[in-house]
C-alpha cells in the first residue's frame, strides 16, 4: 500500500462485505486487536435513530391514515371505467329490451291502419340504420334526425311514430303547438305532414286521430293514471323541450321506439311495466 | 429482522397503524442518512414526501424485500428533486449546517464511538457518488448486494466493487487524520452533497483496486 503502516485489511470484496455488513447487522466489526477507525466509521454511520431522525412520524402516520381513507389512487379509475362500461350495456340491453315489448305492445293494439301518405322529406342521404344498432344510449350516432327512406314506405310499425307524436301534440294546448313543432322531437311529424302547417290536419286524419286525442281537459295533477293527455297536461312541453336536449339528434328510429316504450307504458300497460330505472322510461313524453 | 419487517408489512397492507409506526421506525433512520448524501440539506423534504408515497403505492407493493422497495422510492424522490433544483440556480452551501455537523461529531460521542454519526455520514458522502451510495446502502440502510444491485440499477458485483472502494478511500482518509478530532466537516470547502463532482482529494495517491 502507499504506507505500508497497515496490512491491507481490505484486499479484496469479501473483506469489505463482511465489514459493511457487521455494520448493516450493528455488530462491533472486530472483537479482538485494536479498535479499527473504519469500522467505527461504518457503526457511527449505521447508528440506531437519533430522535430527530424520526421527526416525520406523525406526518408519515397522517399520510397513512389519509391513503387508508381514499383507496390507492391506480385502482378507482380502473373501477369508474369498468362501472360505466357496465352502465351503459345495461343501459343499452334494457332499451333494446324495452323497447321491444312495448313496440310489440302497441303494434298489437293498434288496429292495423292504412299506408300513410307520407311525402318523403327532402333529405334523404342518410344511409340505412337498423333499430337494432342502438343497444346503448351512448352511443348515438352523429346524423341528423331526418326522414328515413324506411320509414316513408308505408306501413303500420311506419305509421306508428306519426299516430304517437300526433297524440302528444293534439294534447297539447293550442298555444302551445306551434312551439312544439319546433322541437326536434317533433321533427317526424313535421316532415310526414309536410310542414308545421300541415301538422293540424295531418293529425285530425283517422288513421292518426283514430288514438285518443280529446281537447285537453283540465286535470287534477298527479292523479297518475298515465293517461296520455294527462300527462302531457301534467309535465308540460318542457319535457319534451328537456328531452330534446338530452337526446339531441338520435335516430328517429330509434327514438321512436324509446318513445314508444314510454307510450306503450302509459297508454297501455299503466303501472304495470316497473322498469323505472332505464333512460327512456324516466321520459314522461308519450 | 426481515421476518418482522414482512409480517409489519403485511399488517401495514391492512390497515394497521402501529405496523406502519413500526416500519416508519425500522426504516426511516437509513432512509434520511441515505437521502442526505444524495440532497443534502433537503433530505427531510425528500424522506417526507418518500413516506407520502410509500403510504399511498402500499396497496401495490407486491412483496420482495420492502426496505429496498422504499429505499427505491426515496432514490427516485430524490432524483426528481435534483432534476428540479438544477433548474434553479444552484444554492450555496448552507454553512450552518456543515457546522452542525462538525459539532455533532463532538457532542454526539459515545461509547466505544470516536465519531460522530453526522461527521460518518458526512465523510462517507465525500465518497464519489457511487461508491458513497453503495456503502450507504450496504451498511446504512441494510441491504445486501445483490439487493442493493436492484435498487441502483446495477449488477451486485458492481456494488461490491464500488463499496470495496469506497471503504479503502474511507480508510485511507481516516489513517490520514489519524486518531485526532475528526475534522472533516470544518475544512470541506465543498459540500458533501456536491455529486459527480470531484472534491479535494488526499493528497496521497489512492490504493489502487486489488
Amino acid at each position: 500500500m502507499s504506507d505500508g503502516r497497515e496490512p491491507d485489511r481490505l484486499a479484496d470484496r469479501a473483506e469489505a462485505d463482511r465489514l459493511l455488513d457487521a455494520a448493516r447487522a450493528g455488530e462491533p466489526a472486530e472483537a479482538d486487536g485494536p479498535p479499527d477507525p473504519l469500522a467505527e466509521l461504518l457503526a457511527a454511520a449505521a447508528a440506531p435513530a437519533r430522535a430527530h431522525e424520526l421527526d416525520g412520524e406523525q406526518a408519515a402516520l397522517a399520510a397513512f391514515r389519509a391513503a387508508r381513507a381514499t383507496p390507492a389512487t391506480l385502482r378507482p379509475p380502473r373501477r369508474r371505467r369498468l362501472t360505466a362500461g357496465a352502465l351503459a350495456w345495461a343501459a343499452g340491453l334494457l332499451v333494446t329490451a324495452t323497447a321491444g315489448v312495448a313496440f310489440a305492445a302497441v303494434t298489437l293494439e293498434q288496429p292495423p291502419a292504412p299506408p300513410v301518405p307520407v311525402s318523403p322529406a327532402p333529405v334523404t342521404g342518410r344511409p340505412e340504420s337498423r333499430p337494432a344498432e342502438s343497444t346503448s344510449t351512448d352511443a348515438r350516432p352523429d346524423v341528423a334526425p331526418s326522414a328515413d327512406p324506411e320509414r316513408s314506405s308505408g306501413g303500420p310499425e311506419q305509421d306508428e311514430p306519426a299516430v304517437r307524436l300526433c297524440a302528444a301534440y293534439l294534447a297539447k294546448k293550442p298555444a302551445q303547438r306551434e312551439k312544439a313543432l319546433t322541437t326536434p322531437s317533433f321533427r317526424p311529424l313535421v316532415e310526414a305532414a309536410g310542414g308545421v302547417g300541415e301538422v293540424e290536419a295531418y293529425c285530425q286524419e283517422p288513421a292518426r286521430a283514430g288514438r285518443p286525442s280529446p281537447p285537453p281537459v283540465p286535470a287534477e295533477p298527479g292523479n297518475g293514471q298515465g293517461k296520455v293527455k294527462d300527462k302531457d297536461k301534467d309535465q308540460g312541453d318542457d319535457q319534451v323541450k328537456d328531452k330534446d336536449k338530452d337526446q339531441g339528434d338520435d335516430q328517429v328510429k330509434d327514438k321512436d321506439k324509446d318513445q314508444g316504450d314510454d307510450q306503450g307504458k302509459v297508454k297501455d300497460k299503466g303501472d304495470g311495466k316497473g322498469n323505472g330505472s332505464g333512460p327512456a322510461s324516466a321520459l314522461p313524453v308519450g | 429482522m426481515t421476518a418482522e419487517l414482512s409480517e409489519a408489512v403485511a399488517k401495514a397492507r391492512s390497515g394497521d397503524e402501529e405496523a406502519f409506526r413500526f416500519l416508519y421506525r425500522s426504516i426511516q433512520p437509513g432512509l434520511l442518512r441515505y437521502v442526505t448524501a444524495l440532497v443534502g440539506a433537503d433530505a427531510e423534504d425528500v424522506a417526507s414526501e418518500t413516506w407520502l408515497q410509500i403510504s399511498r403505492d402500499l396497496p401495490s407493493f407486491t412483496g420482495g424485500e420492502f426496505r429496498a422497495w422504499a429505499i427505491t422510492i426515496a432514490r427516485n424522490r430524490a432524483m426528481d428533486h435534483l432534476r428540479r433544483q438544477r433548474r434553479r440556480p444552484s444554492l450555496p452551501v448552507p454553512v450552518q449546517a456543515l457546522n452542525e455537523l462538525a459539532g455533532d461529531a463532538d457532542t454526539a460521542e459515545r461509547a466505544g464511538e470516536s465519531l460522530g454519526t453526522e461527521a460518518a455520514l458526512a465523510l462517507i458522502a465525500t465518497l464519489p457518488p457511487r461508491e458513497a451510495e453503495a456503502v450507504l446502502l450496504r451498511a446504512v440502510v441494510g441491504l445486501d448486494a445483490e439487493t442493493a444491485g436492484r435498487v441502483l440499477g446495477r449488477r451486485a458485483g458492481a456494488v461490491r466493487t464500488a463499496a470495496h472502494r469506497g471503504l479503502r478511500r474511507l480508510a485511507a482518509l481516516l489513517e490520514q487524520h489519524g486518531t485526532e478530532p475528526f475534522p472533516v466537516m470544518s475544512e470541506r470547502a465543498t459540500p458533501p452533497r456536491s455529486r459527480g463532482e470531484l472534491r479535494p482529494r488526499a493528497p496521497r495517491a489512492e490504493p489502487a483496486d486489488g
